[in-house]
């Protein structure tokens, strides 16, 4: 089940993952409704991030509502992930993976702990 | 060889859609339909269609006579490697790569010939300020 602490819209881009990823990582998900792989990406993202346990939160920004937010990290391709972590990117990667991938690219790139059993 | 397409570019930044398709669930359709809406000219390039969204269509990249500024791909990146000499005679400035469409091969031979490579989306570029 999502969590709705840790699985958000994005509307205030500065306030919901730059200032919220000095509290905890934030990874958000660029993606738009017309982009197959980002809609079948979506839903993994979704049920990782449920079952993190508050170790980092997952925020999803539509890049149709926010293209200035988009240009300004200079992503031209979707589905794209940022992991921020004190107001900065500290990991990213363009295209849909799997879970486990997706399990192994969290787990080299969150600060701190390991996640993977 | 078919009859070269003739007419002419009447703004900058003339853009060339290789892999062009009718379907509008196709990004390619819908990168001819958005660059249409934002005053591009485009040209369609497809082997075997006369006409896509209203537009005469290119059956080769050859065919085209004007100067082209972009050339976006929606090939496959397997299909690629054959058409480097005739991109090179194209002389785009810039060429996109669209997802699945990279080929490092490709993008190293174009690159060496001054031509800009960008691996990109198109439809997020124009639809984000960075076309």
């Amino acid at each position: 089940m999502n969590n709705p602490i840790n699985n958000h819209d994005v509307q205030d881009f500065e306030k919901q993952v730059l200032a919220r990823s000095h509290e905890i990582p934030v990874l958000c998900d660029f993606w738009a409704p017309w982009c197959g792989p980002c809609v079948m990406f979506g839903p993994l993202l979704e049920k990782v991030a449920a079952e993190a346990g508050g170790r980092w939160e997952l925020a999803k920004l539509d890049t149709e509502e926010h293209p200035a937010i988009v240009g300004r990290f200079g992503i031209s391709g979707i589905p794209a992930i940022k992991l921020f972590h004190m107001g900065a990117v500290i990991a990213e990667s363009i295209g849909a993976m799997g879970e486990r991938d997706l399990r192994v690219w969290l787990d080299a790139n969150l600060p701190g702990d390991k996640i993977l059993p | 060889m078919s009859a070269p397409i003739s007419h002419a570019p009447e703004r900058f930044r003339a853009v060339a859609v290789l892999g062009a398709n009718p379907n509008p669930e196709r990004y390619s359709n819908m990168a001819i339909v958005l660059l249409k809406e934002m005053g591009f000219p485009v040209v369609p390039v497809h082997p075997a269609l006369p006409e896509i969204e209203g537009l005469t269509v290119a059956k080769r990249l050859g065919d085209i006579e004007h100067d082209i500024h972009t050339l976006t791909l929606y090939v496959g990146a397997k299909h690629l490697p054959p058409l480097v000499d005739e991109i090179l005679r194209m002389r785009p400035q810039r060429v996109i790569f669209n997802p699945g469409t990279e080929n490092t091969g490709v993008i190293e031979a174009l690159r060496q010939s001054g031509i800009e490579c960008v691996e990109g989306c198109t439809l997020v570029m124009l639809k984000t300020g960075q076309f």
